[in-house]
């Protein structure tokens, strides 16, 4: 279970002159569940959109897998595996729980205009394999029932939880979230951290951003602490809660005892 | 003395019962909790007390006024103000002229700019950032700035709709010392949150909405000591 | 403000709504047919008037145009006041090639038109790929404003006067306009239009709700989200813009071979916002719509002209009524009369 999945040496942004990511030494096994955490505009979300290739990194290397992925393109990185939700929720919003999903199934299927206009073989198999993935994710974040709504008018939790069937949509080996729980109660918090518990012992590996302590000391296997764009500590949540540094720059007073953010 | 009532108030989204006869009060100088599941309608009853979505029935009284015959803008000016829920910031605007824009209409400039100071000793984060574009903070600074903006109105009565989602436990505790403090300087509070925990913890009294149903109101203190309540929305 | 709405009504269309538009499909092919073939039947001659078939025919090519448009400005979702470049391109290719070449057919005209058009698209796509959508609508504009100025001044393509004497096209050796067993000289062209408009309404039915379509959707609801879900932005963008062109540029073509001249208005700005407007009206990301809203704007005039006469107006109430219809129908129907409703 110690195989290195996912590591960056080095990794660093600067938006004019402002270092948003400074040197960053991360990893991830296989199977793990690794939190990060770190005051708001410490450059976690920079950290995931350099990941995803989204922005472009000014330094250092991305690991993957065994393979430098250092400046490849979104969309080449989320064939290799690597997906994400958004902290800031970006679903499809006027199409269908259902679309939403299929559409992210782009990756893993290439049927061309060809193929849609005179409905080929190749077209029916994909269509049928998208339709499976499709049930099979809603199943996995317990959507089902809501196929047909449109994204927008789910309600915010269940927001978050498309996003997760999304990225699950496209086959990844490893799945970055970024704040899953913000707007979720105590009770979508705990089908959260299931679903996280669910992909994990599932074989995927999980990257998590997220403030809600009693989540982050509850799941993860190990947590990262950003600040100022910055890894200031990483170890076991245990370790974490007790560290003077990122008791003073994040936890504040008892926030970290009771969980109870 | 009774700052808002809202009395038997009925909403419809389509064919769609949002809020089902909501009554509710809510006295000056108190702090007042909705908790709930998401869409429970909590977010619907604080954009229909600003009149943002029209009800098909009922009354909205703030200090004695019908609310439901005014325009938000006039709600605005008679002294309630929501944050709504999510990043409203101005994106193309700095930090700064984000926050006296929340005070768009309050004349005693020389209590802004005390304001304004004050606000800043509350979050350093915004004070190094305050020539920086609203759009380009991170997602939670934007939270912050989106609350501490309503704070420079001094409305008398304030809504807040999540202030704390997305937020850095720290700065979560913060929002809430803040909440206290505006409150005890005299501006009265409705407040939605999913952290409902510490929520109650600060509030006078609760309500408990349930599919746009009021299912229980009480003091604080006896929801956060109801059983029912603690399994389903504590977490304990 | 941020909306909040909560409907339970599906999506898709429904299987009765399916029904409904099968039967509508075919009680207009119906219509069609009967107007073309009416006065083969009727012994004293002409019934309808050759000078509706006009009307129909200039309708139907515009609704190649629209269901072109439908590819950018409904699908892939950037506004586009520039289209009447490879509506004219289509235009003024057949109109050279035709009679410039004498040799080459107009079908082989509409071809090489296509190819053009394509090429014309890729500044397009590449400033796409740069600015925002509301900055395509100015470069747009521009580009198609440019092509006006040089038409003009081209003493090749006839200057201001443009291109006359486009021969009409031949199938199988027979004049399009002279068909034997056709009552009139318009049927040709209502026949193989209507053919051409069936086409692309099924190419893009089924090409929307494939993958590639999905992909659209996608870079058109949010594109950062769409490359992390794998969707090469980019290149969608650019497929997008080409198959629009190069539909739009077979309308242009069709337009030369059916009227026999090309001018250089078939640049201009207006016929861009003409052929914008017609989405906009029937329904950006609606197939009936992008056709019915070409038949509007088409019809509309030519029956104000006709009610103009009647009672003696001096001015043409189209103008204002178009104004007016404009208004009221993004007021009140936003997404066009046979668009569906976002949120």
């Amino acid at each position: 279970m110690s195989e290195v999945l996912l590591s960056t040496q080095n990794l660093s942004k600067s938006f004019g002159g402002i270092m948003a990511n400074k040197d960053i030494n991360f990893h991830i096994n296989r199977g793990e569940i690794v939190a990060i955490i770190g005051p708001n505009g410490s450059g976690k979300t920079t950290f995931y959109n350099l990941l995803t290739g989204i922005t472009r990194c000014s330094g250092g290397t991305i690991t993957f897998e065994g393979k430098n992925i250092t400046g490849k393109k979104p969309q080449e990185i989320t064939k290799l595996g690597i997906s994400r939700t958004f902290q800031n929720i970006r679903l499809f919003g006027t199409l269908s729980v259902a679309q939403n999903i299929e559409i992210a199934r782009h990756c893993r299927t290439s049927s061309t205009m060809w193929d849609a206009l005179w409905h080929t073989k190749k077209y029916g198999t994909e269509k049928e394999e998208n339709a499976e993935a499709v049930e099979r994710c809603m199943e996995y974040v317990g959507i089902a029932d809501k196929k047909d709504w449109k994204a927008t008018n789910l309600p915010y939790g269940m927001q978050r939880k498309l996003e997760i069937a999304r990225a699950l949509a496209t086959d990844p080996k490893l799945i970055l979230l970024d704040e899953p729980a913000a707007g979720m109660n105590p009770k979508e918090k705990e089908e959260l951290m299931d679903i996280i518990r669910k992909l994990s012992s599932d074989g995927y590996s999980v990257i998590l951003i997220e403030h809600a302590m009693r989540v982050v000391m509850n799941i993860a296997d190990r947590i990262s602490v950003f600040n100022y764009g910055e890894k200031i500590a990483d170890g076991l949540p245990t370790e974490i809660r007790e560290n003077p540094v990122v008791i003073q720059a994040y936890l504040g007073k008892g926030a970290s005892a009771d969980g109870n953010a | 003395m009774e700052m808002l009532k809202v009395e038997n108030l009925n909403v419809y989204y389509g064919n769609i019962h949002a809020l089902k006869d909501m009554s509710l009060t809510v006295n000056e100088g108190e702090i007042v909790s909705l908790i709930g599941a998401n869409g429970a309608g909590k977010s619907t009853l604080m954009l229909s007390i600003m009149h943002q979505i029209p009800a098909k029935t009922g009354k909205v009284l703030f200090q004695g006024k019908d609310c439901l015959t005014q325009k938000t803008f006039d709600i605005v000016k008679e002294g309630m103000t929501l944050v709504p829920e999510g990043r409203h910031v101005f994106p193309r605007t700095s930090v700064q002229d984000n926050l006296l824009l929340g005070a768009y209409y309050r004349r005693d400039k020389s209590e802004v700019k005390k304001d304004l100071n004050r606000i800043y000793e509350m979050f350093p984060r915004l004070q190094e950032r305050r020539r920086q574009l609203a759009g380009t903070l991170s997602g939670g600074e934007q939270q912050m700035l989106a609350t501490a903006r309503a704070l420079m109105s001094r409305p008398k009565m304030l809504l807040l709709d999540e202030p704390s989602m997305g937020l850095a436990p720290i700065i979560v505790d913060q929002i809430f010392d803040t909440i206290v403090r505006i409150n005890k300087e005299g501006t009265t509070i409705l407040l939605v949150e999913q952290n409902a925990n510490q929520a109650l913890r600060i509030a006078d009294r609760g309500y408990v909405l349930e599919t746009g149903e009021k299912t229980m109101e009480d003091a604080a203190d006896k929801l956060l000591a109801n059983d029912q309540i603690r399994e389903a929305y504590l977490g304990a | 403000m941020k909306k909040i709405h909560i409907s339970l009504r599906k999506p898709q269309a429904g299987e009765l709504k399916a029904n409904r538009k099968v039967i509508a499909v075919c009680v207009v092919l119906a219509a069609m047919l009967f107007i073309c073939f009416l006065d083969d039947f009727t012994p004293s001659g002409r019934v309808i008037p050759n000078y509706f078939k006009y009307v129909i025919v200039v309708s139907l090519i515009y609704s190649v145009a629209s269901l072109g448009i439908n590819f950018y400005s409904g699908y892939q979702g950037d506004t586009s006041l520039g289209h009447a470049v490879f509506f004219g391109t289509g235009a003024y290719v057949t109109a050279y090639l035709t009679t410039q070449f004498s040799g080459i057919n107009f079908w082989a005209s509409i071809l090489i038109g296509m190819a053009f058009s394509a090429v014309l698209s890729l500044p397009v796509a590449w400033a796409g790929s740069r600015v925002k959508g509301s900055f395509m609508v100015v470069i747009t504009y521009g580009y198609c404003e440019i092509f006006r100025y040089l038409a003009i001044n081209s003493n090749t393509l006839g200057g201001t006067a443009g291109m006359a004497g486009i021969p009409s096209p031949k199938i199988f050796g027979v004049r399009i306009t002279k068909i034997p067993w056709l009552p009139s000289n318009k049927d040709g062209f209502i026949l193989i239009l209507m053919a051409i408009v069936g086409f692309l309404a099924l190419f893009t039915y089924r090409i929307v709700n494939s993958r590639v379509g999905y992909a659209l959707a996608a870079v058109r609801e949010d594109e950062i989200a769409a490359y992390a879900m794998g969707v090469n932005v980019k290149a969608y963008k650019r497929l997008a813009i080409i198959t629009s062109a190069v539909i739009t540029s077979v309308a242009g073509s069709f337009y030369a071979g059916f009227t026999n001249v090309a001018d250089p208005s078939l640049f201009g700005a207006t016929l861009s916002i003409t052929i914008f407007t017609m989405l906009v009206i029937g329904g950006r990301r609606s197939i009936s719509g992008a056709i019915l809203g070409a038949f509007i704007v088409v019809i509309c005039p030519e029956l104000l002209r006709y009610v103009q006469d009647l009672i003696g107006l001096p001015f043409d109430p189209w103008y204002i009524l178009y104004g007016l219809m404009l208004v009221i129908i993004m007021r009140f129907k936003p997404e066009g009369l046979l668009g569906t409703k976002e949120s």
